[in-house]
């Protein structure tokens, strides 16, 4: 009789009939094989024995907001060792389902990024909007219409974690820049987030930003962080990050200005037409918005 | 009667990769004599070295004109895209077809530019920022894929498809071996168990045993 083989590992988000997320990982065998799951030093591992990896061993990337990556081992030629590389602490469940493929399902619970969300307002202010486009892109794509689709990703991402989102706009329609502020002032914001892209005269220009304003260490942070977190999503350029002296009108909220993409070069224009990215995109700031408030904890 | 199936993990495939080989390597113990190995066109078009970088196309004025008309979802929406269906189909083809989408729009139909200038354009996947470390290229569509499952046969006794499989549910079989019942396996693709191409499962095995 052959020896199971790993042939895929993979994860995603879940939701239990009680309403509760967790992050899934999921490993698929062609048969059962010998299991033990663990916790050491704070990382999920799980060992088994009889089986051999048919996948390429080494790291399989994740960042969800709770795991990183997982790695997977060949330890000798009959055993196997997994480890989720988990960035918070949490609770862990572990099931097998099915015949073929198996599934060895480690369940983590994400309850330690709900409570850093917890009773937050965001409010997410997609760019321009009405007769007002915004850049262009070389081709045909306006900066107005292609912020909406990554601001509603990140509304849902953001809800999904419990915070309260409040968009400036949900349609094509002009907002002038008080009644963004409003928006704020009214729901007594925690952070506002502007989505944009960049435009450059040059074509070749390329990459990410986020900008901040002046006199806000605070959104310094959260724009390095948010920035941090996009580009390694998008795989994309590092543009830096400016400071934006409008942005002072609202000091006590920290506020940055994310330019998702340079909209005006060719390839990255191109890739704004993928829902893929305006997912990515989205989970990028969401990612760095979560790392920003884990860090706002006191030590 | 498929009974399974089974998505198969890669390394990431490149130039420098043969597509036999890979398929042999990754499907051998676990696919047999009766199973189908369908593997996305894709890959196989970039271990054909069919991935290119937007970078390093040369774009001309028909491409820039004609980028303008496939709307913005299309897939030679951007001048590169266009300039690369122009060298694989040649100009007349191009203008041929630009000509009878023309008319086709008039009617108010849809498809015509591919059916006038090659169905092989409409497999052009322009840059979409997934399957790193090709998601800045333009991908072009597998040559000869007749060849390739004849030879994924040959390697590995099992009946072999490429398919066409995208997350708006379409399914395009480029090519099966002669024991495939070609229209009947569409409905066991539809869902697209490769997934997203960031997943890095490009085969799907489908057992029938």
């Amino acid at each position: 009789m052959k020896m199971p083989r790993i042939t895929n590992i993979w994860s995603r988000i879940r939701e239990n009939g009680a309403g509760k997320l967790s992050s899934q990982v999921v490993i698929e065998s062609t048969g059962r094989f010998g299991t033990m799951v663990r916790e050491e030093c704070g990382k999920v591992i799980l060992e088994g024995s009889g089986v051999e990896a048919n996948m390429p061993v080494g790291a399989v990337e994740v960042y969800d907001g709770l795991v990183t990556n997982i790695y997977l081992n060949q330890v000798t030629d009959d055993k196997i060792k997994i480890l989720i590389d988990n960035e918070h602490l949490a609770e862990f469940k572990y099931e097998v389902t099915g015949e073929l493929p198996v599934r060895f399902i480690v369940s983590l619970e994400r309850d330690s990024i709900l409570s850093l969300f917890q009773d937050k307002k965001i409010v997410i202010d997609p760019g321009h909007g009405g007769t007002d486009a915004g850049a262009r892109g070389s081709v045909n794509l306006l900066e107005k219409n292609v912020v909406l689709p990554i601001a509603r990703d990140l509304q849902e991402l953001f809800k999904q974690a419990g915070a309260r989102v409040f968009l400036t706009r949900q349609e094509d329609r002009m907002v002038t820049q008080r009644e963004r502020w409003e928006v704020a002032r009214r729901c007594e914001a925690d952070l506002f987030l502007s989505i944009h892209t960049h435009a450059d005269e040059d074509s070749k220009i390329g990459g990410v930003a986020v900008n901040y304003a002046a006199e806000s260490p605070i959104s310094a942070m959260l724009a390095l962080l948010v920035k941090e977190e996009l580009v390694r999503k998008l795989k994309l350029a590092d543009r830096g990050g400016k400071i934006i002296k409008t942005y002072n009108a609202i000091k006590t909220v920290p506020l940055v200005e994310i330019e998702v993409v340079t909209i005006t070069n060719w390839v990255e224009e191109g890739l704004l037409r993928s829902p893929t990215i305006h997912r990515k995109a989205a989970e990028g700031i969401f990612n760095g918005v979560k790392n920003f408030l884990a860090e706002q904890i006191p030590q | 009667m498929i009974k399974a199936r089974i998505p198969i993990r890669t390394h990431v495939i490149t130039e420098h990769d043969d597509i036999v080989k890979v398929v042999k390597k990754y499907t051998g113990d676990i696919a047999e004599p009766g199973d189908i190995i369908s593997v996305a066109e894709s890959v196989v078009a970039i271990a054909q070295g069919r991935a290119i970088l937007p970078g390093i196309v040369k774009v001309g004025f028909l491409a820039r004109f004609l980028c303008r008309f496939p709307g913005k979802d299309g897939s030679l929406a951007t001048p590169q895209a266009m300039q690369l269906a122009i060298v694989e189909a040649g100009t007349f083809k191009i203008l041929l077809g630009a000509a009878a989408a023309f008319i086709g729009r008039l009617l108010g139909r849809r498809g015509d530019f591919y059916r006038v200038a090659g169905r092989n354009l409409a497999l052009i996947d322009d840059v979409a920022g997934t399957m790193c470390p090709f998601d800045k290229h333009i991908i072009l569509g597998p040559k000869n894929p007749q060849q390739v499952v004849d030879a994924v046969k040959e390697a590995t006794g099992a009946e072999a498809v490429i398919v066409d499989v995208n997350y708006k549910r379409n399914v395009d079989v480029l090519a099966s071996s002669s024991g495939v019942d070609a229209d009947g396996l569409i409905k066991n693709l539809v869902d697209n168990p490769f997934g997203n191409d960031d997943q890095q499962t490009p085969i799907v095995i489908l057992k029938t045993s």
